[in-house]
């Protein structure tokens, strides 16, 4: 009855395998000890410079609904300074990006990406009838299906069409809590916030016989097979995530821990020990200003696009720069109109960026307007989320079937040459 | 203490108990699949130390060998009544939480942060029980230190009623009352997050005991007009000027009825019937002059309408009964239920008119909750594999070491720290290789508390951690040079820990005291007596054979010699790997 899916202490495919051994690469030094152990390491490396199967998406959720207004300031446009007495973004202050638009002072990160080019804005991203609560947005954003009730999220899909047969550590979700955005029905994400407690505490007896417990076989009690499948695909993660974020040296400043920057840090210690993983995601709350919200967003965009532009740096500066791209999202934009305790309420529409040095840089879709507004006085998105979703799906990873994923017609930006 | 639950004398008629019920093992576990969605009770004959073992699980917290054969030995309709009904059983031996007192009389809550406290010093020339300087620089450090200690203080004391609370899990002889006091939390959903003033959670966190297994009309008025909910959703600041929507939004889409349901206009028109509830000093107050006496239009229906008037209205669409029975089925049985078992169990608490009590009855008495798509296929919450991890060891507490709060924050459920209004997500969404790890790790510390290193230095402030930095809370005043930001903290937090004292006391176990009374000899008996009386399903033929092997290997294939130096650690270790396994995540 029971039958074995997969071996558990073989986390790479067949086809890694082979490539990695039919090439006779040797093993670099560079690598630490389990690392250089771990076949797909191999792989990896011999995969390096075959741009299509090494390129990388990695996810930012701005957790809590970020004031996009706040963020991409409408400088020259008269009804967002009238909504906005006191919480607009003076025109002075602003980072000008162009006739329209300029950025909020604290993001000097954002505003170097975008002049480089390797930033693209696009504007009024949502979905109709757009749900004013965290939750009920927030899960619309991860499945990619708004009103619906899909299990998987949007990237979890993805993964099950693009890499079926992809080796365990696919998808790493860095957080405390796996996010519905990576649930897969073929993957184990791994999921993690501190490498040094991702270990188990046994002694070596313990060991061998935890070694032997180690066994991913689907059973009639599918919630024992669940387990059964998280539990080998700890075993097999666990020490490897441990040594790569310990081994990791950079020059580029992080920040500190419990921080984006720390996770983005993560990140870069796993892209650097050649981590066969193509999906990474991240995020960081802290948005929902109904109230101080000038001093709140002064230190929280400061952090968080400090640290997105220090990621891309580092991956410059390990080689990995033209393998990676960001996606940064929110679950909503804030109310036009400024309340009454110095803050904004939920609202619809906002910003999405692209981000890394394959992104055609610039502009993509609309402001809407600050004076034709909703019932409850919010933006009315002029671009579906779900494009810039088929974006990074089509253009950036290169899989075209966006379409089945998201369940319906989002055609791709334009936004990766 | 322990001993008491069961008593409650309910005396019903029907067949002998099988005899064999009474002895632990696997045998006649989940029932046959034609149980699936037959919410008929399940006979006597059927009645199994495996099923009293998931009727406690489940509506309790598990327990040990003595607890569930005395489950066993009695019908289903006794075991059932006895947790149900559980009035009778005394619980006075339960210690209530033991306050540090960090609050001395006459603080005003809504005074404790640096935002509202430093004004008022600046205004009158004191705060929080502190005068500001006469002169020099800094004159507002003490207040501004004052506000952290509280902050902090705050925070430690929340985490010790947590521990608090989860002990009294452990050593309750009602299981039921405490599992739904945790039921309650998690669908009414507070955090002290933002309230930072643990007296109202502990207040809340005593409605929801009192009132758990009553009715449930009852217990959401009660919860509309509690203190920690006003200020959790903002209904202080609901007034007739200015209405706020927070309290009546979540009312509607998560404590009664779920979205689709209701329209952003019955929200905006509930919302300003709920005017003027607001609260002082721990009590509840309706604030007649804030309160809009106009005419709503909910649910199509119009009128003057106060707060009871929309809680009946809600209660008086078809979705309430439905919304609330699948929550409780989902929580209590499984997360899949089918559209006819969903309409009868709606129909069960129509029936008894929002009473509970019957609604439970019959879920835990239904050959469905016995079936095998409901037999050991929930995962424990962390709390509950805790929790249970103590019951099971026959502790009557939650150790102090290793640290309860770490560990529930790192696996994503502090007490009175819910992530937001909705709960937590629970079931599979606990369970990652980060948390699994965790999980293994935790049972083994508390096997072995030596081995936990002590706690930082900062008097055990472990794992604590604030969302905003307080330089960014108070830049305003800040600049002024009247006091400083981050020393205040620093000073605010030492003091904090230095009073606020940590039970760090960590689990006395005699395990092989406890396997030698049960008659266990070898290493197989050891093996399988472990596994029965801390898993719901038997371990896989290959996990079984890895730990016999390893206390094989262990007692180099001798019997278990009570008397040698070293037994107590090897049939811990043994233990640890049987709790290592993934089956000990399954309830």
């Amino acid at each position: 009855m029971a039958n074995v899916i997969k071996a558990h202490n073989c986390s790479c495919t067949r086809r890694d395998l082979l490539r990695g051994g039919l090439m006779g690469l040797g093993v670099s030094t560079a690598l630490p000890g389990l690392l250089q152990q771990a076949s797909w390491a191999l792989a990896a490396q011999a995969e390096a410079g075959k741009q299509q199967n090494d390129r990388v998406l990695v996810v930012v959720e701005l957790t809590g609904g970020v004031d996009g207004l706040s963020v991409v300031v409408p400088v020259e446009n008269d009804h967002y300074y009238r909504a906005r007495p006191t919480q607009a973004i003076p025109k002075s202050e602003a980072r000008r990006l162009s006739d329209e638009f300029g950025l909020h002072p604290r993001t000097p990160g954002f505003e170097r990406m975008f002049k480089d080019g390797k930033m693209a804005i696009v504007n009024g991203c949502g979905y109709e009838n757009s749900s004013l609560s965290h939750f009920s947005s927030m899960a619309y954003w991860h499945t990619g299906v708004p009103f619906g009730a899909e299990p998987r999220g949007w990237l979890g899909r993805f993964a099950d069409d693009f890499r079926p047969e992809a080796p365990e550590q696919y998808i790493v979700n860095v957080g405390t809590k796996e996010t519905m955005a990576v649930r897969s029905s073929l993957h184990a994400p791994i999921t993690f916030s501190d490498p040094e407690k991702f270990q188990r505490e046994a002694s070596a007896t313990q060991r061998t016989a935890l070694e032997r417990m180690t066994e991913n076989v689907a059973v009639e009690n599918p919630s024992l097979s669940f387990l059964n499948r998280i539990d080998a695909t700890a075993a097999d993660s666990s020490s490897l995530v441990k040594e790569a974020c310990a081994e990791y040296r950079t020059v580029v400043e992080y920040g500190s821990a419990g921080t984006l920057g720390n996770d983005l840090r993560y990140v870069a210690s796993l892209v650097d020990a050649g981590f066969p993983t193509r999906i990474y995601y991240t995020s960081v709350g802290g948005w929902d200003t109904h109230g101080n919200q000038a001093l709140t967003l002064q230190s929280f965009l400061l952090y968080a696009t400090d640290a997105i532009a220090a990621f891309l740096d580092d991956m410059e500066r390990i080689g990995r720069g033209d393998d990676v791209a960001i996606m940064v999202f929110s679950e909503f934009g804030r109310r036009v109109h400024e309340n009454a305790s110095g803050g904004t309420d939920h609202g619809t529409a906002g910003p999405m960026y692209m981000i890394g040095n394959h992104v055609n840089g610039g502009w993509y879709g609309s402001l809407p307007s600050l004076e034709d507004l909703d019932g409850n006085g919010n933006m009315k998105p002029t671009m579906d989320f779900r494009r810039v979703y088929a974006t990074m799906i089509e253009e950036w990873m290169g899989f075209d079937g966006a379409g089945e994923i998201l369940q319906g017609d989002f055609p791709p930006l334009g936004v990766f040459v | 203490m322990r001993s008491a639950f069961g008593v409650a004398l309910v005396l019903l008629g029907g067949a002998a108990v099988p005899s064999s019920a009474a002895s632990p093992s696997f045998e006649r576990g989940a029932g046959p699949a034609e149980w699936i969605g037959d919410l008929s009770p399940i006979p006597v004959s059927e009645w199994s130390y495996a099923r009293a073992g998931h009727l406690l699980e489940r509506a309790g917290f598990g327990g040990t060998p003595a607890e569930i054969g005395r489950l066993a030995a009695m019908a289903p309709a006794e075991a059932v009544a006895a947790l149900v009904h559980y009035e009778t059983v005394d619980a006075r031996g339960l210690p209530p939480f033991d306050e540090t007192g960090i609050y001395p009389e006459g603080i005003e809550p809504y005074m404790l942060g640096v935002r509202e406290a430093l004004p008022a010093a600046i205004r009158t020339g004191e705060a929080l029980g502190v005068k500001v300087k006469e002169s020099g620089r800094m004159r507002l450090q003490p207040v501004a230190e004052r506000s952290y200690f509280f902050l902090w203080a705050d925070r430690l004391e929340a985490g010790r009623f947590g521990h608090w609370w989860a002990s009294r899990m452990v050593a309750t002889p009602r299981p039921l009352e405490e599992r739904m006091t945790l039921f309650w939390h998690d669908h009414f959903a507070t955090s002290n997050q933002k309230l930072r003033y643990y007296k109202r959670m502990a207040r809340q966190n005593e409605t929801m005991r009192r009132y758990g297994t009553a009715n449930f009309r009852d217990l959401l008025v009660l919860m509309s007009q509690d203190p920690a909910m006003i200020w959790w959703l903002d209904n202080r600041l609901n007034v007739k000027e200015n209405p706020n929507e927070n309290f009546a939004r979540e009312i509607m889409e998560l404590f009664a009825l779920g979205v689709g349901n209701y329209t952003e206009e019955d929200i905006r028109e509930a919302a300003r019937a709920f005017t003027g509830w607001t609260s002082e000093h721990l009590e509840f107050i309706d604030r007649k002059e804030n309160h809009d006496e106009g005419e709503k239009t909910v649910f199509g229906r119009t009128g003057n309408f106060d707060g009871y008037q929309i809680i009946d209205l809600i209660l008086e669409q078809e979705a309430a009964p439905r919304f609330i029975a699948g929550k409780l089925y989902r929580y209590f049985s499984r997360e899949e239920l089918s559209e006819e078992l969903h309409a009868e169990l709606a129909q069960v608490l129509r029936d008894h008119d929002w009473e509970l009590k019957p609604f439970l009855t019959t879920l835990f008495l239904s050959r469905d909750f016995y079936s095998p798509a409901s037999y050991a296929t929930q995962i424990k919450s962390p709390v509950v594999m805790a929790v249970s991890t103590a019951r099971k060891l026959g502790l009557d507490a939650v150790p102090g070491t290793p640290d309860f709060r770490s560990f529930c924050q790192l696996q994503g459920q502090e007490l009175l720290y819910p992530p937001n209004v909705a709960g937590w997500p629970g079931g599979r969404t606990w369970i990652n290789p980060a948390t699994l790890i965790a999980r293994a790790n935790y049972v083994g510390e508390v096997l072995f508390p030596e081995r936990v290193p002590p706690p930082r230095r900062r008097g055990g402030m472990t794992g604590m951690s604030m969302t905003r930095s307080p330089s960014a809370l108070s830049t305003r005043f800040n600049q002024s040079q009247e006091y400083d930001s981050p020393t205040a903290s620093r000073a605010g937090r030492r003091r904090a820990a230095q009073t606020v004292k940590i039970d760090r006391r960590p689990a006395v176990v005699d395990l092989a005291g406890q396997l030698r009374e049960a008659g266990v000899g070898s290493g197989e008996d050891a093996v399988d007596y472990l596994a029965v009386r801390f898993l719901r399903v038997p371990l896989s033929e290959q996990r079984r054979a890895a730990v016999l092997d390893f206390i094989e290997g262990e007692l180099d294939g001798n019997p278990i010699d009570y008397e040698a130096p070293g037994t107590e650690e090897v049939l811990r270790s043994l233990l640890h790997l049987i709790l290592s396994a993934p089956e000990y995540q399954l309830s």
